[in-house]
């Protein structure tokens, strides 16, 4: 009997898969409701198997009234045949996603089926010493920007003792905490979210990995309040692990104990610092902690803290599943294993590409993403986030990698890559950047908290044509402030979006505005 | 001296009562009370008191008699 | 090396703010800054080891009493090896980090940090309260600020308007830079967490509260936040209206025990402010509403500064020269002595004055008045510990110096309010409970520190009052038969035989909490996890006050404490002891000065034939060697007509001393009554001779606080009435006819030196070199005694006594089944003679009764209604405050204002062995009062 997937990402319901798969249901079908396979300008991504595991033939941008008409059938246009031999997944090299777009998120059966769990049990007949020493032989590096090597930061955390909570007796309960970063705030960034609703059980695994390298026994999940879905999937997948004995008291009837929770934060950008996280996490205002002391010393509550992001987390099942040579063996240089990049902005196919390191971005953005949306030329590509610096189109030659990218004056961030085509207002995406810091901004520190607003105000009076070389030195003086001066990478990394722009395209800022489009 | 018993004498009574019912190590009561009694009190107060125990004797408790035979 | 120039640590100058809190560690660091090496311990910032070097690194946010916070971004540096440029204020020192303080590239990054800054504030200087004491100013003149290229278009905060709500202190927004400084003052010194920061980016805004006026907010005034400002946005009042202070002299808090150094800021002999001293040995730079800002009582227009006689108290006062009214005291005092003998006379001595001063009284008394009839208002208060601690320890005085509470794993709070009381020693003892220690409070009520942010006592036990040592035995109980006792510390410190004698007694079920719960009120299960969890500390550390003192067994509850505490092992180190809360700014001094009937100068008994005999000699008269009359004694003679003229200096009786009817009587009784004070209070409606007192301000001498810390109090201003106080005991003394011809207040502390052992080493050029000293000082201990009893107790061994319980005769009845419980609020100072005359009323017009709910409804009383409050000695009116702080069946107040009564409805019960009153227990009944009374 056959079945169908309708997926459950977000990103699909906005597109009416729930309508979709409703429109099946009527029909009397079977319906999986999987994650998404990350081929965003697809969905919803209608597909059919014959048999619950068997393979998969698909039908982009499905809709109900169609459905309602008539079961789709191979003869429509948009029958897109099977999906795995989709170039746009074929090409890519799947560890982190490998079941997301496969599975049913909150199928426990079917995570286990594609492969889940393996590395929990693989970890769990070793040493925490072994496990942390498999995931630094794998290289690899912290996904949420800064690219610090995981295995040296949970090296830091099993070293240490367990602590009470700061502010409690000696004599108090004692713990070390896994914390996951999963306040996604970049613009043009999605990978975490659609994990966490394509694969919640990945991520859990994750970290119960993560535990037992470092000694933890709690987790916390620092999710922002924009993705109730993935709140809602990540929450139920929490339950259900908890059946399973996947979460708890003697995991998998080890010694282990760990459990995880979930803390919503409240639509601040600064929050994704770890330590403004912790902070957070804490109960108090989202504001940077100057380091030292270390999260990995004095983390959450004052203990040991492991802080990763979702994707590096996620990394770490399949790297002891399959191997750390295995993943050490893709990528370049000091960039080793995959990355999960995000397309999206201007672009006619936005969506996941998880592939090795060292990739161009030319690649990524022509062959993947098949250029602009509008169609017209590109002009500018911001990779890394909002914080991250733009390139002009004729500098996508550039590995996408931790160094190469900072070599070329960009950051690989958390592997967002936005397209702008040519109507774009250099000058303006600037003043966003400004704008972008004073509206996220924490306040804390000086070059941060005012230096964001003197910025959007010079950059204004550039544009209006008022002393523009003073202003322009005095803009540059600016960042320089704001990048070393800043406490933390919100303020540190906003002058990389604005001197990007004025040095590769200062004509947009010679002019006064002119009307475009 | 006086024959109504004046607020004066009422505190004599009280106070030497009740350090004969406080004293904490209670062995060698009375003997405790008289060393307290030639600590704290002038020698006023300690006649007084003695007058009292001859006057009123039904007022104070055996240990202060017995700390003022000891004190005798 | 040996191009290098070694710093000398012991060169730097610890006054000045070395921008982030010392580090504590025996491991070394060497570091260069700008090329000189210094040695810092391990955890020292960049900063603070820059400071130390004289290479002072421009900063705003940072300040060395806070934690290093980051946030102005002014202080960077460069290290060599490491990328950037990194906060000197949140970068440990690392063993041979070479950093780099001034260089080009930093100086162009803090030029334009202050670029940004000044971009958002007011550019009038000029007309700034702050002008020339600005921190801000300054840093724009360090880094060399000279333009500001943003301009003044732009956002920004100058339409801000000012809060003026707090009487001492502005809030101007408009100024306002977000260096946090307040907000962490708050929290991390003061541990209030009334200011916040609001929104973020640039609107973030200092808040208090949830954005409420100062007045309204949680703020408690305590000045940590106007001290912190580094710019005029919080600024003292009077310095606006004064102008910045032009001289400065150093001086000693007279409000509580906890005795806060202060530094009087002038402009001529007018206070702008009294600010903290940072270096401070009691409060580390840290104040409260009081010390900070309630001084203004000292030139209030209430105070008298002319001597005054009147024939008789039906008279009206008449001024008249200090020669007059000298004489005119002399006369009559030497008349009644002549009539009614040497016993007929006497006097009280106060704890709000000098050491110095004390001690004339005391030695006027027994040496010119011929009589050992000296009393303190110490008796109405702090009696029971000096006699407890003298009889376990061997010395009335508490074991520890407040510094030692930073050492404490459990701290039990028992009968005392800190955080109203002693409120700078209380943000020191909330501090570590943030950081972990466990907290055991033993209260009829739910003091703040219960629940307070980030503090919530692990063990309350909501005794009844008058059961203090029926609990105190249920917790020995527990630790004796849990085999909790430290039985190596007891075997090698202590008096075996009566340890013995207190364990068996202490074993018996009587004691257990089981047994003693009914009358306690206390579940058995609350008193035993508390006695564990303080037995089994580690350090634990007992903080008490009047609620263990003024008690019918006030000193057998002392003695209990001391029994505890050395069974346990927890006396002779850091974060242990025994510890009074004293009351008074000089209750230590003013005890320590011989002002009891019993003994002399230094707790020796006036029987002792050899200290006797010294005394004699040095004074040069014969001494008596009986003791002498208590003041309640004093008062019931005079109702019998055998005391008939008294001294009093600073106390008044009339208002603090238990059942006023019974005072008043005894004074309108009296021949010559003297009050030596600075107002007419109510003990001088029954005087016949006034001789004005002298402020704090005025002052020169020492105050002792409560850990035996002898600080100095200097002369701010010039005395108002013409004499020190001293000086006028001393032409009484003279008038008299035995002259005691000191001619400055460190003479007479050269005498109290050389007559007293543990005050051997005391001289005033000593305290002005250490800053203040903790007796014993003497050859032993030349720079004096934080903690006492390390090797061994004063009196040798430690000597256990046991402690039956025995019920207060003041028990709760039908006719008044409430038992009324009194105690102190913040903003008020006992009977309020200083803080009534100030702004601090705006925080406490009036007492009021607090009540639980249960008792209200059942006499049909309502929040803010107006009752009558009776007991068996009297009755009197208040509004009620509907409270869940007290149990049902208990209700409390303070005793602030004299209106209220208070001690018109205690009784004259008091403590067996020290006549201390029983202020903490009388039994009541309210009912509903039409209206206030007239």
């Amino acid at each position: 009997m056959s079945v169908w997937f309708v997926p459950r990402d977000a990103a699909a319901r906005s597109m009416g898969a729930d309508a979709v798969a409703a429109a099946l249901e009527a029909r009397g079908e079977t319906v999986v409701r999987n994650g998404s396979r990350g081929m965003l300008w697809m969905e919803p991504l209608v597909e059919r198997a014959d048999e619950r595991h068997g393979p998969r033939v698909g039908w982009r941008n499905m809709t109900a009234d169609a459905i309602h008409l008539a079961l789709p059938n191979d003869q429509s246009e948009q029958y897109v045949g099977a999906v795995d031999e989709l170039d746009y997944l074929a090409r890519q090299n799947r560890w982190i996603y490998e079941r997301v777009g496969i599975t049913d998120p909150l199928d426990p059966d079917d995570y286990v089926a594609h492969g889940g769990l393996a590395g929990l049990k693989n970890a769990l007949a070793m040493s925490g010493d072994a496990v942390v020493q498999a995931v630094t032989d794998s290289g690899l590096r912290g996904r949420g920007g800064a690219g610090f090597p995981a295995g040296i930061k949970w090296r830091t955390v099993a070293d240490q003792t367990p602590q009470p909570h700061a502010g409690e007796s000696p004599s108090a309960d004692r713990h070390k905490y896994i914390c996951v970063n999963a306040d996604e705030g970049d613009s043009g960034t999605f990978a975490d979210r659609m994990l966490m609703e394509g694969d919640p059980f990945c991520l859990l695994e994750g970290m119960t990995i993560a535990a037992h390298a470092v000694g933890a026994d709690r987790g916390f999940v620092y999710l922002r309040s924009e993705y109730p879905d993935a709140v809602a999937t990540l929450q139920a997948a929490i339950w259900i692990a908890r059946e399973q004995g996947w979460l708890g008291d003697n995991i998998l009837d080890s010694d282990l104990c760990f459990d995880v929770e979930i803390r919503v934060g409240a639509g601040s950008y600064v929050c994704g610092e770890e330590t403004a996280m912790l902070e957070s996490l804490e109960g108090r205002r989202g504001m940077v902690r100057a380091k030292p002391p270390l999260p990995a010393i004095k983390g959450l509550f004052g203990t040991p803290t492991v802080i990763n992001n979702v994707l590096t987390i996620a990394s770490v099942p399949s790297i002891l599943a399959r191997g750390a040579e295995a993943y050490a063996a893709l990528g370049q240089n000091r960039s080793l294993g995959t990355q999960v990049f995000q397309l999206a902005g201007n672009i006619a196919q936005g969506g996941i590409v998880e592939t090795a390191f060292g990739i161009t971005a030319r690649e990524l953005v022509e062959d993947f993403g098949g250029g602009t949306r509008s169609g017209r030329p590109l002009r500018a590509v911001q990779i890394g986030g909002p914080l991250g610096a733009y390139l002009s189109a004729d500098k996508l030659d550039v590995a996408m990698e931790y160094e190469a990218l900072i070599a070329a004056g960009g950051m690989i961030g958390h592997g967002g890559v936005v397209l702008f085509d040519d109507t774009v207002n250099m000058a303006e995406q600037a003043r966003f950047a400004m704008d972008f810091c004073v509206e996220e901004s924490c306040g804390k520190c000086t070059p941060c908290r005012i230096g964001a607003v003197r910025g959007v105000e010079t950059i204004d009076k550039i544009r209006a044509g008022k002393d523009v070389t003073a202003n322009t030195e005095l803009l540059r003086d600016l960042c320089d402030v704001m990048t070393h001066g800043s406490l933390c990478a919100m303020g540190g990394l906003t002058p990389n979006p604005v001197l990007s722009a004025l040095n590769q395209f200062p004509e947009d800022f010679a002019s006064p505005v002119i009307a475009t489009g | 001296m006086t024959t109504a018993p004046s607020a004066e004498h009422q505190r004599l009574v009280k106070m030497a009562n009740q350090i004969a019912s406080n004293i904490p190590t209670r062995t060698e009561v009375a003997a405790q009370v008289g060393h307290h009694l030639r600590q704290f009190w002038t020698p006023g107060m300690r006649a007084a008191l003695a007058q009292i125990a001859d006057d009123t004797p039904e007022q104070l408790s055996p240990e202060v008699h017995a700390a003022l035979e000891g004190m005798a | 090396m040996n191009m290098v120039q070694q710093f000398d640590p012991a060169q730097v100058d610890m006054s000045r703010d070395l921008g982030t809190p010392g580090a504590h560690s025996d491991v070394m660091v060497n570091v260069f800054i700008d090329g000189m090496a210094v040695s810092v311990p391990e955890g020292t910032s960049v900063m603070r080891a820059a400071a130390m070097v004289g290479a002072d690194i421009p900063k705003l946010c940072a300040t060395d009493n806070l934690n290093a916070f980051g946030s102005c971004r002014l202080c960077l540096v460069e290290i060599e090896g490491r990328p950037g440029t990194p906060a000197s204020c949140t970068t440990p020192c690392q063993e041979g980090m070479a950093v780099h303080t001034q260089t080009p590239r930093l100086d162009k990054l803090r030029k334009g940090v202050m670029e940004l800054y000044i971009s958002d504030h007011p550019l009038d200087c000029l007309t700034c309260p702050a002008n020339g004491d600005c921190e801000l100013q300054d840093m724009a003149g360090a880094v060399g600020l000279r333009t500001v290229r943003y301009g003044s278009e732009g956002e920004n905060h100058l339409h801000k308007g000012k809060d003026e709500s707090n009487p001492y202190f502005t809030f101007d927004a408009s100024k306002c830079i977000v260096c946090s400084r307040c907000v962490r003052a708050c929290s991390e010194v003061q541990g209030t967490f009334a200011l916040t920061i609001a929104g973020r980016g640039f609107g973030s805004e200092v808040s208090p509260s949830e954005q409420q006026p100062f007045l309204d907010s949680e703020c408690v005034s305590c000045g940590a936040c106007v001290q912190a400002c580094p710019t005029a946005t919080l600024q003292e009042k009077s310095v606006i209206e004064l102008g910045v202070p032009s001289r400065k002299v150093k001086t000693t808090c007279a409000y509580c025990g906890v005795g806060c150094s202060f530094v009087a800021e002038l402009r001529g002999d007018e206070v702008v402010r009294m600010v903290p001293d940072k270096q401070g040995g009691a409060n580390a730079g840290h104040s409260c509403v009081k010390g900070r800002f309630a001084w203004g009582y000292a030139q209030h227009q209430d105070r008298v500064t002319t001597p005054m006689v009147r024939d008789s108290i039906e008279d009206e006062w008449r001024p008249v020269a200090w020669d007059e009214a000298i004489a005119f005291a002399a006369e009559r005092l030497n008349q009644i002595k002549a009539t009614h003998g040497v016993d007929a006379i006497g006097g009280i001595t106060s704890s709000r004055c000098t050491n110095e001063e004390v001690y004339v009284v005391q030695k006027m008394v027994r040496a010119a008045f011929g009589t050992n009839n000296v009393d303190t208002c110490a008796r109405v208060c702090h009696s029971p510990t000096g006699y407890g601690l003298k009889q376990t320890f061997g010395t009335s005085a508490g074991t520890q110096d407040f510094a030692s509470v930073e050492h404490a794993d459990a701290i039990m709070v028992i009968g005392a309010n800190p955080t109203d009381a002693h409120p700078v020693f209380g943000s020191r003892m909330k501090r570590r409970l943030r950081a972990g220690a466990d907290l055991i409070v033993v209260d009829p009520r739910a003091i703040d520190l219960v629940r307070s942010p980030h503090i919530e006592a692990e063990h309350h036990l909501q005794l009844l009052p008058g059961t203090n040592v029926a609990v105190l035995n249920a917790i020995s109980h527990v630790i004796a038969t849990e085999g909790l006792i430290d039985e190596a510390f007891v075997a090698e410190r202590c008096d075996m035989a009566s340890f013995r004698a207190w364990e068996s007694f202490i074993r018996l079920p009587e004691n257990s909490p089981e047994t003693l719960a009914e009358v306690t009120g206390v579940p058995a299960e609350a008193v035993r996890a508390a006695a564990r969890a303080y037995a089994t500390a580690g350090n634990a550390a007992i903080y008490y006050g009047l609620g263990v003192t003024e008690h019918s067994q006030g000193s057998t509850m002392v003695m209990a404490m001391a029994n505890l505490a050395m069974a346990t092992g927890n006396i002779g180190r850091l974060g242990v002891g025994v510890n009074p809360l004293r009351g008074q700014n000089n209750v230590q001094g003013s005890c320590d000065m011989g002002s009891f009937p019993h003994e002399f100068v230094g707790y020796r008994h006036v029987s002792d034939d050899t200290v006797r005999e010294q005394f004699s000699t040095v004074w040069g008269v014969s001494l008596r060697e009986e003791p002498g009359k208590r003041i309640p004694n004093m008062l019931d003679a005079a109702i019998s007509g055998t005391f008939r003229g008294i001294y009093i200096q600073g106390e008044d009786i009339a208002q603090s001393d238990p059942n006023t009817q019974h005072v008043t009587a005894a004074l309108k009784a009296m021949d010559c009554v003297i009050v030596q004070d600075l107002f007419l209070n109510e003990t001088a409606q029954f005087a016949h001779v006034f001789l004005p007192g002298t402020s704090f301000l005025e002052k020169d001498g020492t105050f002792t606080n409560a850990e035996r810390r002898i600080n100095r109090v200097r002369p701010v201003m010039s005395s108002r009435t013409g004499l020190s106080e001293w000086e006028a005991t001393c032409a009484l003394s003279e008038a008299m006819g035995y002259p005691m011809p000191y001619q400055s207040a460190s003479e007479i502390m050269d005498e109290i030196a050389a007559l007293t052992p543990t005050f051997a080493g005391v001289s005033f050029e000593l305290l002005d070199t250490l800053g203040s000293v903790q007796w014993p000082c003497n050859e032993q201990a030349p720079t004096g005694t934080p903690i006492m009893h390390k090797e061994r107790f004063v009196r040798g061994e430690g000597q256990f006594i046991t402690t039956p319980y025995v019920p207060t005769d003041e028990r709760s009845t039908r006719k008044f089944p409430l038992l009324l419980t009194t105690g102190r609020i913040l903003s008020q100072y006992n009977v309020g003679a200083q803080t009534r005359r100030t702004d601090n009323v705006v925080w406490h017009a009036e007492d009021v009764l607090d009540i639980h709910e249960a008792d209200a409804e059942a006499r049909g009383v309502k929040d803010g209604d107006w009752v009558e409050i009776a007991s068996r000695a009297g009755a009197t009116r208040m509004r009620v405050r509907i409270s869940d702080d007290i149990p049902a069946g208990v209700v409390y107040t303070t005793f602030h204002h004299p209106v209220s009564g208070t001690n018109v409805i205690t009784t004259d019960n008091s403590d067996w062995a020290t006549n201390c009153p029983e202020y903490k227990v009388t039994a009541v009944e309210i009912r509903p009062a039409a209206e206030q009374p007239a």
